[in-house]
C-alpha cells in the first residue's frame, strides 16, 4: 500500500506565510454572524466568539513554543505574561501589545494594554462593538494559553480608547508563584 | 469648473448614498422620486442604446452632456452605479468615480464593519471620504 | 500585467495565515459540535464562503480597474488564478480539466492556507465533510457579484494531492429591473 504523507510528515512552518487581511475580514465577519445565528444574547455571543478564540489560543501555543522556544515552558508568571505580550503578540498580529500592568489593588489582575487591536490598524471606523467582538476573540486566545501553561485564569476585554485585556489569575497561581519565588531567594 | 452632486446605486436600484457641494438649484421632487427618476433614466438609456448600437458588443453608457452639465455613469461588474454631475467641460471624471467606488467599497467592507457584523454602512464617514476625494479633484472649485 | 498585479498585491495589507488557518479550524471544530451531520457542515461553510466571496469581488474590482471584463470561462477561469486567488488566498493556482464545451473546468490551488496546518480525520471526510468548500462557495459567490451563475464545489481530497475546485458554468444572470420600470 503506498504511504500517504500526512501533516506530521511535514516540517512545521516558520509562520511567515501571510494572507490578505481582506480574507481574515470576510471569514471572521461570517464567524461573528453564525455565532449571532446560535446566540440568543449578546454575552452569549462574546462568550461563543471566546470560545473560537480558545480553540486557536490552545494550537498556537502548541505552535509558538514549538518554535519559539524549543520545548522549553516558561514557568515564572511575569515572564509567561512579558511572552505572550511580545512572542505570541508577534506571532499572531506582526507586533508585540503595548503596555503591560497590575492592578494597584488586586494583586491577581494584570491587564495587557493594546492601543491598535489588528483590525484597527487597516480600519478607520472604530465601533466599540466590533473592537470588542475581535478583543473577545483574542482574549479567548490569551486565556487557552495561559491555561495550557498553567497558570489558570479568566480574561476578559474591555474597551475605552484601546483595549485592555483584564487577566485575573486563581488565587492559587499567585500562591504558587510567591512560593516559587520565596525559595528561590 | 464645479462639481454638483453624486448618486451611488445597488444592483437592485436602492440609492446607497447622495451628496452635494454647488447645487444650486434643486429639481423639485423628493429626494426618493429624484433618486428613482435619476435611475430609470441611466437604465432606459442604457437598453435603448444598445438596442440602437451598430456592432453586437458589450458596450456602456458614459455620460451625457448637456450644455450646463455632464452626468458622468460607473458601473462595475457587480452592479454599483455612481452618478456623478459636474460642469459639461470637466475632464479626469471617469477616475474620480473609480476612486470613489473604491471608498464605497472600503467604507463598506471595511474590516471593522465586516467584524462588528453591523449591516448599515457608515454614512457620516463615507461622507466625509467622498468629500475628501470631490474636493482634492483639479475640477471641484 | 504581471507587474501590476504585484504591485496591487503588495498594496493591500497583509495578516498572518497561520492565525487565518486555525481561526478557520477553530470554527469548523466548532460547527461540528454544532451540526450532528458533517454533511450539513459542509453546506454551511459553502454558504459562508459565498457571503465572504460576494463581497470580495468588489474589494477586487475596486483595487483592480485594469483587469478587463470577462466575457467567457476561460477569461473567467484566468483572471481567477491569475489575480484573485493569488491575492485573496496568497497562493498560485492553475485552471486545468477543460470540459462540457468549456462549461467545465478544475482549479488547482498550490497549496491551500485552509489546511496548512490541519488535517481533516479521514472519518469526517467520508461522513461528507468537505472542508475546503470554503474556497468553492466563494469562487461562487464572486462570480454571481458579477453575473455569472456557476456551481462549484471542492474535489475530497486525499492527503497528498493538490486541492481542487471543480468549476461549472451554469448561464449569465440579467439586472433585475426595478418594479414599476418597464424596459
Amino acid at each position: 500500500m503506498a504511504k500517504t504523507t500526512g501533516i506530521l510528515d511535514k516540517s512545521l512552518s516558520r509562520g511567515k506565510t501571510e494572507i490578505n487581511l481582506s480574507t481574515f475580514a470576510v471569514l471572521f465577519s461570517e464567524m461573528v454572524l453564525y455565532a449571532q445565528n446560535r446566540s440568543e444574547t449578546v454575552t452569549d455571543i462574546h462568550d461563543r466568539i471566546a470560545q473560537y478564540g480558545k480553540q486557536v489560543g490552545y494550537r498556537m501555543f502548541d505552535i509558538i513554543t514549538l518554535r519559539e522556544k524549543g520545548y522549553k515552558r516558561e514557568t515564572k508568571l511575569l515572564g509567561m505574561l512579558m511572552f505572550i505580550k511580545s512572542t505570541v503578540w508577534k506571532n499572531l498580529f506582526g507586533k508585540e501589545a503595548d503596555k503591560l500592568e497590575r492592578l494597584n489593588d488586586d494583586h491577581c489582575t494584570y491587564l495587557l494594554i493594546e492601543k491598535d487591536p489588528l483590525v484597527n490598524t487597516y480600519i478607520s471606523v472604530p465601533k466599540d462593538k466590533g473592537v470588542l467582538n475581535c478583543a473577545a476573540f483574542a482574549a479567548g486566545i490569551i486565556e487557552a494559553i495561559l491555561e495550557s501553561a498553567s497558570f489558570k485564569c479568566k480574561v476578559t476585554a474591555h474597551w475605552h480608547n484601546e483595549t485592555a485585556y483584564v487577566i485575573q489569575f486563581e488565587e492559587s497561581v499567585i500562591a504558587r508563584e510567591n512560593a516559587l519565588l520565596d525559595s528561590n531567594r | 469648473m464645479t462639481i454638483y452632486n453624486v448618486y451611488i446605486f445597488d444592483r437592485e436600484g436602492q440609492c446607497l448614498f447622495y451628496d452635494e457641494w454647488f447645487r444650486t438649484k434643486q429639481s423639485g421632487l423628493s429626494k426618493i422620486q429624484e433618486y428613482k427618476l435619476v435611475f430609470g433614466m441611466m437604465l432606459s438609456m442604457k437598453s435603448f442604446s444598445e438596442r440602437l448600437a451598430t456592432a453586437d458588443s458589450n458596450q456602456t453608457v458614459n455620460f451625457y452632456k448637456t450644455s450646463t452639465y455632464k452626468m458622468t455613469f460607473l458601473e462595475s461588474a457587480t452592479g454599483i452605479k455612481i452618478l456623478i454631475n459636474t460642469d459639461p467641460n470637466a475632464n479626469g471624471i471617469r477616475e474620480l468615480l473609480h476612486k470613489i467606488y473604491q471608498a464605497w467599497t472600503e467604507t463598506a467592507n471595511s474590516a471593522a464593519r465586516l467584524i462588528s457584523s453591523e449591516t448599515e454602512p457608515d454614512e457620516s464617514f463615507l461622507k466625509s471620504r467622498v468629500k475628501q476625494i470631490v474636493t482634492k479633484h483639479p475640477c471641484y472649485v | 500585467m504581471s507587474s501590476k498585479t504585484k504591485q496591487n498585491l503588495a498594496d493591500s495589507k497583509k495578516m498572518s495565515a497561520e492565525l487565518f488557518c486555525l481561526t478557520y479550524g477553530a470554527m469548523v471544530t466548532e460547527m461540528l459540535k454544532d451540526y450532528e451531520d458533517p454533511k450539513d457542515v459542509t453546506i454551511q461553510l459553502d454558504k459562508m464562503g459565498f457571503n465572504m466571496g460576494s463581497r470580495l469581488a468588489d474589494d477586487f474590482l475596486a483595487k483592480n480597474a485594469n483587469v478587463p471584463r470577462c466575457v467567457d470561462t476561460r477569461q473567467i477561469a484566468d483572471v481567477l488564478c491569475r489575480n484573485a486567488i493569488p491575492c485573496y488566498l496568497g497562493v498560485n493556482a492553475t485552471v486545468t480539466n477543460w470540459s462540457n464545451g468549456d462549461r467545465d473546468f478544475s482549479i488547482i490551488l498550490e497549496s491551500n492556507p485552509l489546511t496548512e496546518l490541519v488535517q481533516v480525520p479521514p472519518h469526517l471526510i467520508s461522513a461528507g465533510l468537505s472542508y475546503s468548500q470554503l474556497i468553492a462557495g466563494a469562487i461562487r459567490g464572486a462570480l454571481e457579484a458579477v453575473h455569472f451563475k456557476v456551481f462549484a464545489s471542492a474535489v475530497p481530497e486525499s492527503s497528498n494531492s493538490n486541492t481542487e475546485i471543480r468549476i461549472r458554468f451554469d448561464q449569465v444572470l440579467k439586472d433585475s429591473i426595478p418594479a414599476g420600470e418597464d424596459d
